[in-house]
């Protein structure tokens, strides 16, 4: 019954289905707008810095994404590929000679970077005196609103005709749990209707419909809430 | 799915822990709310106990007032009626004629008479009772009789008590002058007292003016009746 709205809130990054939150569009606007060769994007994990990166991406004509767990001979290659722009995912997995590296190459025109880390790393390694000393333009990605969660639930469920599922105070729940984490919150309403198709198949008259042990159940099940 | 009903146990179990923690929250919140109250009400109790208290004490000050009031009355009510066990019947009588024939004030005045002038007391026991333990008995008598007449004396207007008074004090004194200047200001003040023109009378005697002293005494008789009076004229008739 529920199994395409629990398909499209499955984790995986649709830049065609973008949704048009506030903050990713000012952080959008605020990476195209730096003319600074290298780029933080910083943020809280599952906050949407990839999937922002991938809809960065489009604005370039050869840019490539790789991932920070990326050997020193593999970056080497990258480099010299001649990308208009290198977006490194993960990049607080970088070794610290790799990022001395990226450092000293993004003085020259020839090499851009995006390094696309966690909050807490992100702030590690900015304090360090080499790029203390350099203008480095930050960009940091903050959780959704609760309006825009609505929105952006609401956006999922239309496209599914499957509106109104969810009541004000079903919302405010959701959003406690998750904070404005979009990874949370689409793992929390997959789970949510996972548990809901369940309900349905076995026939549990408790369960029909979205309910607070349902929504409950669901924080317990993603460790949001101790059971 | 195959946890689903252990995740409904957990969301139970956590749903009931969940009220029992906002229960005990608010219990204690309602019980931190009465104590507070309860406190801030206690000062003022414990006032309201002083004042309670205060006014107990006064109550108990004002119960022993009354009850020494009472007791005086009880006492002075006793010593009257010693009095009249002990008062023989001639001056009972003359007590009762008074009270018909002269007004209230003038009763007071027969007392005082007996105060200032010692020579007519003496006169009427020798003439009333014989023998000395009667005029032991007499004695208390007056005595006692002064007290409760002093009360009352302090409940008339002082002026001719005063004057009274004074010429009482200068007649004993052999001061007749003196004292015939005084009952004419007691007399003044009240002319009725027949205490007052008695008085006037005896200090004409002692200056050798019976005849006056006479003519004095009759002159009230005129007016009103008085047995001390009438007694005296006979006397000085005599």
């Amino acid at each position: 019954m529920y199994e395409q709205v629990i398909d499209s809130f499955k984790d995986i990054i649709d830049t065609d289905n973008v949704f048009n939150s506030l903050n990713f569009s000012s952080s959008l606007s605020s990476l195209i707008d730096s003319k600074n060769n290298l780029k933080f994007l910083i943020g809280e994990p599952g906050v949407g810095k990839t999937f922002l990166l991938y809809l960065y991406k489009k604005e370039f004509k050869n840019p490539i994404i790789i991932d920070g767990l990326i050997s020193q001979t593999g970056f080497e290659n990258i480099l010299k590929e001649n990308y208009d722009i290198i977006m490194i995912d993960e990049a607080q997995l970088l070794d610290t000679r790799m990022i001395e590296t990226i450092r000293t190459l993004s003085d020259n025109d020839k090499y851009k970077f995006v390094l696309s880390m966690h909050l807490k790393e992100a702030k590690d390694i900015l304090e360090k005196e080499h790029f203390k000393s350099r203008s480095i333009d930050v960009v940091e990605l903050k959780p959704i609103t609760k309006e825009e969660m609505i929105k952006y639930i609401n956006s999922i469920l239309f496209l599914n005709n499957a509106n109104h599922l969810f009541s004000d105070k079903e919302f405010k729940i959701i959003y406690k749990y998750t904070k404005g984490n979009f990874r949370y919150i689409k793992k929390f309403v997959r789970t949510l209707f996972e548990l809901l198709e369940f309900a349905h198949e076995n026939k549990l008259d408790n369960y029909q419909y979205i309910n607070k042990c349902l929504l409950t159940m669901t924080a317990i099940k993603l460790g949001l809430e101790n059971g | 799915m195959d946890n689903f009903l252990e995740l409904e146990k957990k969301c139970k179990t956590l749903r009931k822990k969940q009220f029992l923690k906002y229960g005990a929250v608010g219990g204690g919140a309602f019980f931190v709310l009465i104590a507070s109250l309860l406190l801030f009400k206690s000062p003022k109790t414990n006032e309201n106990n002083k004042k309670h208290t205060n006014n107990h004490k006064t109550e108990k000050n004002i119960t022993k007032k009354i009850e020494h009031n009472k007791q005086k009355v009880e006492q002075i009510k006793k010593i009257e009626k010693v009095e009249k066990k002990s008062t023989p019947k001639t001056i009972k009588k003359e007590k009762s004629k008074q009270k018909t024939i002269v007004p209230p004030m003038l009763e007071v005045e027969f007392d005082l008479n007996k105060i200032g002038n010692n020579n007519l007391k003496q006169t009427k026991t020798k003439k009333s009772h014989t023998s000395q333990q009667k005029k032991q008995h007499t004695k208390s008598k007056t005595q006692q009789k002064k007290e409760t007449h002093k009360n009352i004396i302090s409940s008339e207007t002082i002026t001719f008590n005063k004057a009274l008074y004074l010429a009482k004090n200068a007649f004993n004194k052999h001061n007749y002058q003196e004292s015939i200047k005084w009952c004419k200001i007691a007399s003044n003040l009240n002319n009725d007292s027949a205490e007052v023109w008695r008085l006037y009378a005896l200090n004409l005697v002692r200056l050798n003016q019976k005849d006056k002293a006479i003519v004095v005494l009759e002159t009230y008789l005129k007016y009103k009746k008085s047995i001390k009076i009438k007694h005296l004229l006979q006397r000085l008739k005599k």
